[in-house]
């Protein structure tokens, strides 16, 4: 049965099952937003659960096509907003902790940078922040149809991989970065304009201050670009200006700590490696059980659309 | 170290002139002790280029006499330590063929050492459809080495085949072939009494067979014409970026026709012949229509078009700040090597060399000029980021365009089928016919019991 559940339904199922076991450990004595958090993953992963044993059995391409993507994308956009509060409700702040490391080891305290904070730079980076949205959306829909079915599935394995891995940072280490932590050592808060509104309405809309460490802003973006650099090297060479500047927009937004983004860079760049081999490894062990590399005999079709090989005009 | 810094920027301009450079049996180039590696000449001082920066160790090569009377080259054989032969047929031009004699000593001393040489047997580079025959110069510094050393010390000769998918065209490919090597003191113990003659045809007959040679231009442009359709399989092309198939793939299709082709000429010359008829009248159909073989068989899926413009229309956006940035930073020297380059070149043959070699010193005078004036003009951290933005706008700008021209191309041919579903039909009925046609003359040949008439 493991040999047919996809790396990637794997690795988001995992995610999902560690935060239940931590509301489950958190509950006695817990805040009462564990028990809501309790209900919302334990029914996340029921349903995440019945999804994937339905996806192991099934031949059908829009599995793999369509329903998969749609799935564990929705579902990991999902954790990304109720991990961090459960994160924040479940464990101990680790700010102190994170500030402590830029300021000794990394020698950059968050509050020295107030001084690059104008407001002209914090709208010219408010820019690229915000363009963080729209580029890990188009990138899902470009990564994920119009794939050659393997490359599709690494991308998908290593995409997945880097937010499950990501969120055990949330879940474990929560923290709400400088602009929460550290308000009170600013002098003035940050003023830009309309994009950096904008970006603090996103903000805002989301639920707030939570899920510093690591930056998946950081982390979710190198991913996509390093992945586009190896397999559609125009699109990479396009984001990657924009992803470094989002390096830059983090801190300068004040919403990341240096070490947030030294581990979203690591976390990226061994998950690009980590997707592809997790993707052959899946292909062997379906092969030694006697199934086929991928599931479905039209694996290669795309979203009911005729693909390269069987279009006859 | 002013080899590396050649090294370096001879790496960058390839990596911009072409747009693939494949490199197969670099293992088979010894990193240490002697070698001689022998390749074909048919790209000029571009062949030599390409062995450089694929070759990961210091090689020396030979250059023809008149080339020093530029003063750049000059400079730059003298920094290399190029050794320089005289060519019988430049001695008008002052080229003195007893010189040889010390330059084979130069480079009989260099392999002596146990260093690598690249010489090039043929003796000029051409445009002819198949190797020349070879001179007898490598084959004798070979034997020379085997005799001062004995089977003590080896001497690799390292047959070379160097293929160009359009050596006239900017941002073609390259396919560098190493071949299996010959160690020249055991050749010598296997062949008693062979001389420097026997060597030299065996090292034709080797270099001959890792590379590409036609009877005519005419069988080369036959075989081309097959290979681009066949290529295509008939099926829907693939996106835009991801449509570079392997040059190396390319190449061992084309010598894979060449085989059916020869053998069928004999077994089946009329099949053959209305054929190629066939292949000459559908390739100029296509020319005149502006259609290339493999658009042919574009989707007409709306929702294939949907994606094809998403994907397309989100680069040209996205990236039009970037692109713009580095055509305006990088027209000036780009228009000035292309003039450069149609003022120099009086053939095929030399146009790459007259635009890679005027583009490395116009390329890097103005990256000298526009850094100074930067760093004069601008705050340092401006400075250092327009610096960084430079070369990387000049490269995306080169993408991108590249990009937009093949994105215009496909729409302008959706476009017209769009409005003309039947020329899509016909050109596609009539290229999978051939393609069909192709395939059941190789079956012939894959069952040689069937091909009698």
């Amino acid at each position: 049965m493991l040999a047919r559940i996809h790396p990637a339904d794997r690795a988001v199922w995992l995610i999902l099952a560690i935060a239940v076991l931590v509301c489950l450990a958190r509950v006695p004595g817990g805040a009462a937003e564990v028990w809501s958090s309790l209900l919302v993953h334990a029914a996340l992963l029921a349903g995440f659960t019945a999804y994937v044993a339905f996806a192991a059995t099934s031949q059908s391409r829009w599995i793999a096509q369509a329903a998969r993507p749609a799935v564990t994308v929705g579902v990991v956009f999902t954790l990304y907003t109720t991990l961090g509060h459960l994160g924040l409700a479940a464990m101990p702040p680790a700010d102190a902790a994170l500030s402590w490391v830029d300021a000794h080891l990394l020698g950059l305290h968050p509050v020295a940078l107030e001084r690059l904070q104008t407001p002209l730079l914090v709208e010219a980076f408010a820019v690229p922040y915000a363009l963080f949205i729209p580029y890990i959306y188009l990138s899902a829909a470009l990564g994920t149809l119009g794939r050659p079915p393997v490359e599709r599935d690494a991308f998908l394995t290593g995409w997945m991989l880097t937010y499950a891995t990501s969120y055990l940072g949330y879940v474990f280490l929560p923290a709400q970065g400088p602009i929460a932590f550290h308000a009170a050592d600013y002098v003035s808060a940050l003023h830009g304009g309309a994009f950096h509104d904008l970006v603090v309405r996103g903000v805002a809309s989301t639920g707030g201050f939570f899920g510093a460490f690591p930056s998946l802003h950081v982390g979710s973006s190198l991913y996509l670009c390093v992945f586009d650099l190896r397999t559609n090297r125009l699109r990479g060479l396009t984001y990657f200006p924009i992803v470094v500047s989002i390096y830059g927009a983090t801190l300068v937004l004040r919403y990341h700590y240096v070490i947030d983004l030294v581990a979203g860079t690591v976390i990226a760049l061994l998950c690009v490696r980590t997707g592809p081999a997790l993707v052959r490894r899946w292909m062997r062990a379906r092969m030694a059980h006697g199934l086929t590399p991928l599931p479905g005999e039209d694996a290669h079709a795309v979203l009911g659309l005729p693909s390269a090989g069987d279009d006859r005009t | 170290m002013l080899y590396s810094a050649f090294r370096l920027l001879a790496t960058i301009a390839l990596e911009v002139f072409f747009r693939r450079i494949e490199v197969e049996g670099l293992d088979r180039v010894p990193a240490q002790g002697a070698v001689l590696l022998l390749p074909n000449h048919t790209n000029s001082l571009v062949d030599p280029l390409v062995l450089v920066t694929a070759i990961d160790r210091r090689l020396t090569v030979t250059a023809k006499h008149v080339l020093r009377q530029n003063p750049l080259l000059r400079a730059l054989f003298w920094a290399l330590g190029v050794v320089v032969v005289h060519r019988r047929q430049d001695v008008d031009k002052g080229a003195d063929p007893r010189q040889n004699v010390e330059a084979l000593a130069r480079l009989g001393a260099i392999l002596d050492a146990g260093g690598a040489v690249c010489l090039f047997p043929e003796g000029v580079s051409h445009s002819g459809p198949a190797l020349r025959p070879f001179h007898s110069g490598a084959a004798r510094l070979a034997v020379a080495f085997a005799q001062r050393h004995g089977p003590s010390k080896a001497l690799s000769v390292v047959p070379v085949g160097l293929h160009y998918t359009d050596k006239d065209t900017f941002r073609s490919s390259v396919w560098l072939r190493c071949g299996e090597p010959v160690d020249a003191s055991r050749w010598l113990a296997d062949h008693p009494g062979a001389d420097a003659r026997a060597l030299t045809q065996d090292i034709y007959d080797r270099v001959r067979a890792i590379t590409l040679n036609y009877d005519s231009r005419r069988e080369s442009a036959v075989l081309g014409m097959a290979a681009e359709l066949v290529v295509t399989a008939g099926a829907m092309p693939a996106p835009l970026g991801r449509d570079e198939p392997e040059v190396a793939a390319w190449f061992r299709l084309l010598a894979r026709l060449q085989e059916g082709y020869r053998q069928l000429s004999h077994e089946a010359p009329d099949a053959v012949q209305a054929l190629v008829q066939r292949i000459g009248r559908y390739r100029a159909a296509l020319r005149r229509a502006g259609i290339l073989p493999a658009e042919v068989f574009l989707s007409m899926h709306p929702g294939r078009v949907a994606l094809f413009v998403l994907r397309e229309f989100e680069l040209l956006v996205v990236g039009a700040p970037l692109a713009g940035w580095g055509t305006l930073h990088h027209a000036a020297p780009y228009l000035a090597t292309r003039a450069a380059a149609r003022a120099l070149s009086t053939d095929e043959d030399h146009w790459a060399t007259n635009t890679v070699y005027p583009g490395v010193v116009i390329f890097l005078v103005w990256y000298l000029a526009v850094l100074t004036l930067a760093w004069w003009l601008m705050p340092p951290a401006w400075a250092a980021l327009y610096s960084a933005l430079l070369p990387y706008t000049g490269y995306y700008a080169l993408l991108y365009r590249e990009r937009a021209g093949s994105a215009l191309r496909r729409t302008r041919t959706f476009l017209r089928f769009l409005t003309k579903p039947s020329l899509q039909r016909d050109l596609a009925s009539e290229g999978r016919a051939i393609i069909d046609s192709i395939g059941r003359l190789a079956a012939r040949l894959d069952s040689p019991h069937e091909v009698t008439p």
